[in-house]
């Protein structure tokens, strides 16, 4: 990927994100009575920071394209897409069977994802780490986790 | 005399003595987990205390109130993730030492620097508490604008070589902290419908979301290269005292920062904290290295966020004033015993105040004892291979998230910061400027729009020397820093043009 390629992404995306956001700072429910906000709306800075951020990433833009001979170091999206997805599915399944029977395969699953494959080591990682965590929080700071529909507090 | 001998009798008492130690090993381990801070940490005490003598009640509060301010530290330095909002800005030197392999040091810079920056606000604390006091109630909310914009500076610092993008950043920041409940007409801010967005982001889940999740993404997403492994040298280690001498200005500096933002209500150790690092980056001695590993950033936030703690308690007890919800917390332990906090205190209670001031100079100390005995096992947790720890990290990280109030929306909130933080990376954008943006935002806004209300909208006259001179030479120092930074960025840009052609 060149640093100009990265650049561009990069601006551009604020810059569609910085409309966006503008469009959505001036809509009529934040236009509020002069009573009521003094003079200032809700979204009086906001709107600030959204327009400071548009400019700069308009001059972000126009730089980059000076940069486009220059490379820059790229990521394995694949992996990282289903390591994402492997947390979201972590946290989903969280809500549903309890912060326990979800931090194990989770662990499990992370550790050999990314390399580490020994089994023994992996199950007892996998197993003691969460249960600590589990009890720690449950029992000793009181924190309630998520539980599973099946135990009051597992 | 007779009193301060009372005091230190009453404080090295065994029961007293064993409630600090408790205090202060529990609050280092509730600091070091991402998510749990100091306010949960007292909170989880409280109900110890109800059957306590008061001076043991008032120690055991105090030790965990200091050590979980340092505690966060050890998550910063260790796995680039704060245990506590507080050491933020820890993270800036202290996790690329540990990618230095020298983590041993740096729990020792860190552990050293929170020892001083304690012991300086408590003595400061005993001196002039009531006057401290007087003096922070005139600081109103235009110099409070021109602190915050001054600390704001440090954005340039943190973003050497890619300033617009280090600015960006910073303005995403800001305005992330305004999704919300607008303090001024109660008016709902970019919630887009989702009720949970109405009271803004939680700056926890935030926070282990653009660290954490952000640094496993980052990795993950890279092949695994054994070559970049460096030796880490786990345990605890103090620097020689030469190299303290080549900081000490610094020391101080953050320690005066600190205990100076911890007496202004409502501002806390976060703040503090990246105030001291802005303050070194424009005036310490390594200036130029701060952000790649150089102890004088660590000085410079853990010597502030814990000189906070004696700040805190000066209109804490002085005026009744709690300054945030950690010594709002703490104000209710001292209720409980029977202390009612306020002009009247020191007059009222001597005898347990004086004590309370020794205990909170015993607590400082046994801070660096914990610390240098637990250092070497938490440190060694560097030696788990990578695979492992990146797991146990997201467990963590998601517990951390969850625990902060309880609800899966943290978790995800953590998960969308993760993936931005992420991408953010990838185009070479800087992270620590949005956390920066996120501390210090509603401070900034608050001060901002109770400026503009006091001034009946005229923002110029925020700088007018006659009526506001501590907010003129604030502004001043801040439109150099920005004058400076922009002269030098430009400078740079061009020497590379000339250097490339």
């Amino acid at each position: 990927m060149s640093k100009g390629f990265q650049d561009c992404a990069f601006s551009v995306s604020m810059i569609v994100i910085g409309a966006w956001l503008w469009w959505e700072a001036i809509q009529p429910r934040y236009q509020t009575s002069a009573a009521q906000d003094y003079g200032f709306s809700p979204t009086f800075l906001p709107r600030i920071l959204i327009g400071m951020w548009i400019v700069i990433s308009l001059i972000l833009l126009i730089r980059s394209f000076g940069l486009w001979s220059r490379r820059v170091s790229g990521s394995e999206w694949k992996t990282l897409g289903l390591f994402v997805a492997l947390v979201f599915a972590y946290v989903g399944l969280m809500t549903q069977i309890g912060f326990l029977f979800s931090s194990i395969p989770f662990a499990i699953c992370a550790m050999w994802f990314m390399g580490f494959r020994r089994a023994l080591p992996v199950a007892l990682i996998a197993t003691a780490f969460p249960l600590a965590v589990w009890y720690g929080f449950v029992f000793i700071l009181k924190i309630p986790l998520p539980y599973s529909p099946w135990f009051s507090q597992i | 005399m007779e009193q301060i001998s009372a005091a230190i009798a009453a404080a090295v008492m065994p029961g007293t003595l064993l409630a600090m130690l408790v205090g202060t090993v529990f609050g280092v381990i509730v600091g070091a987990l991402p998510g749990l801070g100091s306010v949960l940490a007292i909170t989880i005490a409280l109900p110890f205390t109800f059957g306590m003598d008061t001076v043991p009640a008032i120690a055991l509060v105090l030790a965990i109130y200091c050590s979980s301010v340092y505690g966060g530290s050890i998550s910063a330095i260790l796995i680039n993730t704060p245990g506590t909002p507080q050491s933020a800005a820890t993270m800036l030197d202290g996790f690329p030492m540990t990618k230095q392999g020298k983590v041993d040091y740096a729990i020792g810079w860190a552990t050293t620097a929170s020892v001083f920056g304690g012991i300086f606000s408590t003595v400061i604390l005993i001196i002039m508490a009531p006057q401290l006091a007087r003096f922070a109630l005139r600081f109103n909310s235009i110099e409070t604008f021109a602190l915050i914009s001054l600390s704001l500076t440090c954005i340039a610092g943190v973003s050497r070589g890619t300033i617009l993008k280090g600015v960006i950043a910073g303005l995403v920041g800001i305005f992330l902290a305004t999704v919300g409940t607008d303090p001024m007409t109660g008016t709902v801010r970019f919630d887009f419908g989702v009720f949970e967005l109405t009271g803004g982001f939680k700056l926890i889940p935030a926070v282990v979301g653009l660290f954490a999740f952000g640094e496993v993404f980052s990795r993950v997403s890279k092949r695994h290269d054994a070559s970049q492994q460096v030796d880490m040298n786990v345990g605890f280690r103090v620097a020689p005292l030469r190299e303290w001498l080549l900081r000490w200005k610094t020391l101080v500096r953050s320690a005066v920062i600190g205990t100076f933002v911890g007496i202004l209500p409502g501002t806390g150790a976060s703040t503090a904290s990246f105030i001291a690092y802005s303050e070194t980056k424009r005036a310490g001695r390594f200036k130029e290295k701060l952000g790649t590993g150089e102890p004088e950033g660590l000085i410079a936030s853990e010597t502030s966020n814990n000189a906070v703690t004696g700040g805190a308690l000066v209109p804490t007890l002085a005026l009744g004033i709690p300054g945030d919800a950690v010594t709002a917390v703490m104000m209710s332990a001292l209720i409980i015993q029977g202390i009612q906090p306020g002009v009247r205190l020191f007059e009222d209670n001597p005898e347990t105040m004086n004590a309370a001031f020794v205990a909170l100079i015993i607590c400082n100390i046994m801070l660096f004892a914990v610390g240098a005995l637990l250092a070497p096992l938490i440190t060694r947790v560097l030696r788990i291979p990578e695979p492992i720890l990146l797991a146990l990290v997201m467990i963590l990280s998601v517990v951390g998230s969850y625990g902060v109030s309880g609800a899966v929306f943290d978790v995800f909130v953590s998960l969308f910061f993760g993936v931005g933080a992420f991408l953010f990376r990838l185009c070479g954008v800087p992270i620590a400027p949005i956390v920066i943006g996120l501390v210090l935002g509603p401070i900034f806004e608050e001060s901002l729009r109770q400026g503009l209300l006091i001034t009946d909208g005229d923002f110029l006259a925020f700088f007018d020397p006659r009526e506001h001179v501590i907010a003129f030479v604030l502004m001043l120092l801040t439109v150099a820093i920005i004058a400076f930074s922009t002269w030098r960025e430009i400078g740079a840009a061009m020497r590379k043009k000339k250097e490339a052609t």
